[in-house]
């Protein structure tokens, strides 16, 4: 919380000590997009963006130089792993474009090794080195690292570059200023969405595109992002963990309870963030492509992956699923690489049993679903079958969400056991009365994610029409209302460590 | 469509002028209140405080000493009536080497850890600490962790070993209050026990914010006597979340086992009210959660 200081230096007066303490990484208080203390110093940053913006060098060296202070800030010495897997990519991929047949095929092999070598031994090597010394009698001792912030966001992001660049989708970029400002772009640098290179890269050499309209809309989605992570996805987080560490104490509905909390939860923090990226990006004028869809809408499995974490899962489809063959090929094996690149998803989240279960039900429930359109072609188009789909979609993804959220594999189960066989809705009179603010925030968390489009619309074009000057007001609100509903602990961020 | 450099401006404003007066609205000493409701303070749970020169100052060692003789001889009282269990040797460890007394080294080097409430309660010991001349030198809040976490991961002999801590407050955390499996427990805390390598320590029992099945009396029977502090008979303000205790209720709870360290405990230290609260924690707070770290 010391990074807070910065601000406070402003009210209180101006210290050294206290701004190089202020500047200097905390363990404890990683940044995100959402403490107040970046958004505050973001403000002062904007400032001098708009006063440089017309100049493209100068723009570019200006932001890049804050993003890896952002990231500094947000992973510490891990930095270093950051700005050389950015100087390696940058030219391995200008080596490889002058290669040709076995050589570039190797380089590009070489370059994915290096780029993945980082990922999978902050990730996996705790886990694998428990396992030894249990299974194999080694004595190796356990590192306490943790996993450096973002690292699986900007792997992937690397190694998509690297592809397009082997493929010829995109030319290698000519200056590393460039690619280093494409890979740490700091509104996406933490948790994504991934960009990819041919749509971002033509972004970084052309003018500051903004306007009091695309303003407005950045601090729409800056202003939700805070409201969805920071207000809705951590009251709900509270009330998940209270029932994640003791599955066995608590009710089956309190469970199932749990279950809606928790999807909502998920939804709201990943696309809050989503859409805080989205606003800090457009505010400076670079526009990312959107991560959610209003998945929990969708009619059957195959439209929720279309819809949920978009940039991931394209990026599976893009560089897992289609060279292996994609739906080429034999239908049975179109339905094991499917099968697989889902349990490839279980274990990016970490090498666990709940995760694989994870991946793979989803894979078999992505297979049956295949195979139902195969055969049922013709779908019904009645609304009452959408509602009655987008219900069932829902709560199968709900369901499976119990091996994300839980500490491990049993109690994921103990709690599913206890939803499917000791859930009595009548105690949800009492229920409600003992804990009506969760009800209340869950049914208000119900209507925002199954809102029509056109109430949604409707409403941000109301939004949209308030006059300049009332959306400092509205800011102001909006960060009050954190203020006076935040917890006193924070819920962690679920997907910072993956 | 062009680059419009005032909606880059205003949008800078936009940002800048509500955090203003957010930041500046918690440097002041009162609160505003809209239609009844107090209008919360962006730290005002956080304990933090850049204002150094309303620091207390530390007491004198004269005068320390003199409380400390004091609090020896009334110890001297207490320890005549100290009951020992039939299974305190379960996690007794040898203390032939700890002093008995209030310490005379005023200045402890003191290390606090526990699960989450441990993280409220680190703010509240800072302020004792300050204002007794001790300094907690690290906090280390294992969110969601039970005893097994601290017991069987290598974590605490690491921060231990780099830390140096003098006086050690291990705090009990609420989900021990659901276990059934009390003999694991009290093997894991004797390994726990053994771990402090003859440091002088406190064990915190939890809040009773839920059914306790057995984990306060097995601890109290089984640890030396006088090491562990009961938090069940305490009724503490709860905290939004109805698991932790407010601001206040951590407050009273510090308070409480600030009366019982320097007064009652086997190993008592300097445990003065301080005079200034929230004076914000400088050292540092290693924060993990167990269920993305465990440990072992």
């Amino acid at each position: 919380m010391h990074l807070n200081i910065v601000a406070i230096n402003f009210i209180t007066g101006f210290s050294w000590e206290q701004l190089i303490y202020a500047a200097s990484y905390s363990l404890q208080s990683p940044w995100l997009l959402s403490d107040f203390s970046f958004i505050f110093l973001l403000g002062f940053f904007l400032f001098v963006y708009a006063l440089i913006s017309k100049n493209i060098k100068w723009r570019n060296i200006y932001v890049l130089v804050f993003s890896l202070f952002f990231y500094y800030k947000s992973s510490g010495p891990f930095f270093l792993v950051f700005v050389c897997l950015i100087s390696s990519d940058f030219l391995l991929a200008k080596f490889m474009d002058k290669q040709e047949g076995t050589k570039k095929r190797m380089l590009l092999y070489l370059s994915l090794i290096y780029s993945l070598s980082f990922l999978l031994y902050f990730k996996y090597s705790s886990i694998i080195i428990h396992n030894s010394n249990e299974y194999l009698g080694t004595n190796f001792s356990l590192n306490d690292w943790f996993l450096p912030v973002g690292i699986s966001f900007y792997t992937f992001q690397s190694i998509s570059y690297l592809v397009d660049v082997y493929r010829r989708e995109v030319l290698p970029v000519k200056s590393i200023t460039d690619y280093a400002f494409y890979m740490s772009f700091f509104p996406h640098i933490i948790a994504g969405p991934i960009i990819r290179a041919k749509d971002f890269i033509p972004q970084i050499s052309s003018p500051t595109i903004t306007s009091h309209d695309t303003n407005k809309e950045s601090m729409i989605r800056i202003a939700l992002g805070l409201i969805k992570l920071l207000l809705i996805a951590n009251y709900l987080g509270a009330y998940v963990s209270i029932i994640n560490e003791n599955p066995l104490n608590f009710s089956g509905l309190e469970h199932f309870i749990s279950m809606y909390a928790f999807s909502f939860q998920l939804y709201f923090e990943l696309s809050g963030y989503a859409d805080i990226a989205i606003g800090m990006a457009l505010l400076l004028g670079f526009r990312i492509k959107e991560n959610f869809d209003r998945p929990y809408l969708a009619t059957n499995i195959t439209a929720f992956w279309r819809k949920w974490h978009i940039s991931i899962s394209n990026w599976f489809k893009d560089y897992i699923y289609i060279p292996l063959g994609g739906n080429k090929g034999k239908l049975i094996s179109n339905y094991l690489i499917l099968i697989f690149i889902m349990f490839l998803g279980g274990l990016w989240h970490g090498m666990d049993k709940r995760f694989i279960i994870l991946g793979l039900i989803h894979g078999v429930a992505l297979v049956i679903h295949k195979i139902w359109m195969k055969y049922v072609p013709i779908q019904p188009k009645s609304k009452l079958f959408s509602v009655i789909a987008i219900l069932i979609t829902f709560h199968f993804v709900s369901f499976g969400w119990f091996f994300l959220r839980a500490s491990s594999f049993d109690y994921a189960v103990q709690s599913l056991t206890l939803l499917f066989t000791k859930t009595n809705l009548l105690e949800l009179v009492n229920f409600s009365m003992e804990r009506p603010a969760l009800i209340t925030l869950l049914i208000i968390s119900g209507g925002i994610i199954f809102m029509p489009s056109k109430v949604k619309k409707y409403m941000n074009d109301k939004v949209l029409q308030l006059p300049a000057i009332s959306w400092v007001f509205l800011f102001l609100i909006v960060l009050q209302l954190i203020i006076q509903f935040k917890l006193q602990f924070a819920q962690p961020f679920i997907y910072l460590q993956f | 469509m062009k680059n419009n450099r005032s909606s880059i401006f205003f949008s800078s404003l936009t940002i800048i002028v509500p955090l203003l007066v957010i930041f500046s609205y918690n440097q002041l000493d009162h609160s505003f209140k809209i239609a009844g409701v107090t209008l919360k303070k962006l730290f005002a749970d956080d304990g933090i405080s850049t204002n150094d020169k309303n620091k207390p100052k530390k007491l004198k060692k004269s005068y320390l000493a003199k409380i400390n003789e004091e609090k020896n001889q009334k110890i001297k009282a207490d320890s005549l009536q100290i009951v020992h269990h039939k299974d305190s040797s379960n996690f007794i460890i040898d203390t032939s080497t700890f002093e008995q007394f209030v310490s005379q080294n005023s200045e402890e080097r003191v290390l606090i850890m526990g699960d989450s409430e441990c993280g409220g309660l680190c703010k509240q010991l800072n302020d004792y600490c300050i204002q007794n001349g001790h300094k907690l030198v690290v906090s280390f809040v294992w969110n969601s962790a039970t005893i097994f976490n601290f017991a069987y991961a290598d974590t605490v002999t690491k921060i231990i070993k780099k830390y140096k801590p003098t006086y050690i407050f291990l705090v009990v955390g609420l989900n021990e209050l659901y276990a059934k499996d009390i003999a694991k427990r009290k093997k894991a805390a004797m390994t726990l026990a053994k771990k402090l390598e003859g440091i002088r320590y406190s064990w915190i029992g939890p809040a009773n914010y839920v059914k306790d099945y057995g984990i306060n009396n097995a601890f109290f029977t089984s640890a030396i006597p006088g090491t562990f502090f009961s938090s069940k008979d305490l009724n503490l303000p709860k905290g939004s979340d109805n698991r932790h205790p407010n601001t206040e209720g951590y407050r009273m709870w510090m308070d409480t086992i600030a009366t019982w360290v320097s007064t009652s405990a086997k190993y008592p230290i300097t445990m003065n009210k301080p005079l200034k609260r929230k004076q914000g924690i400088k050292s540092k707070i290693i924060s993990l959660n167990a269920s993305k770290y465990r440990g072992y």
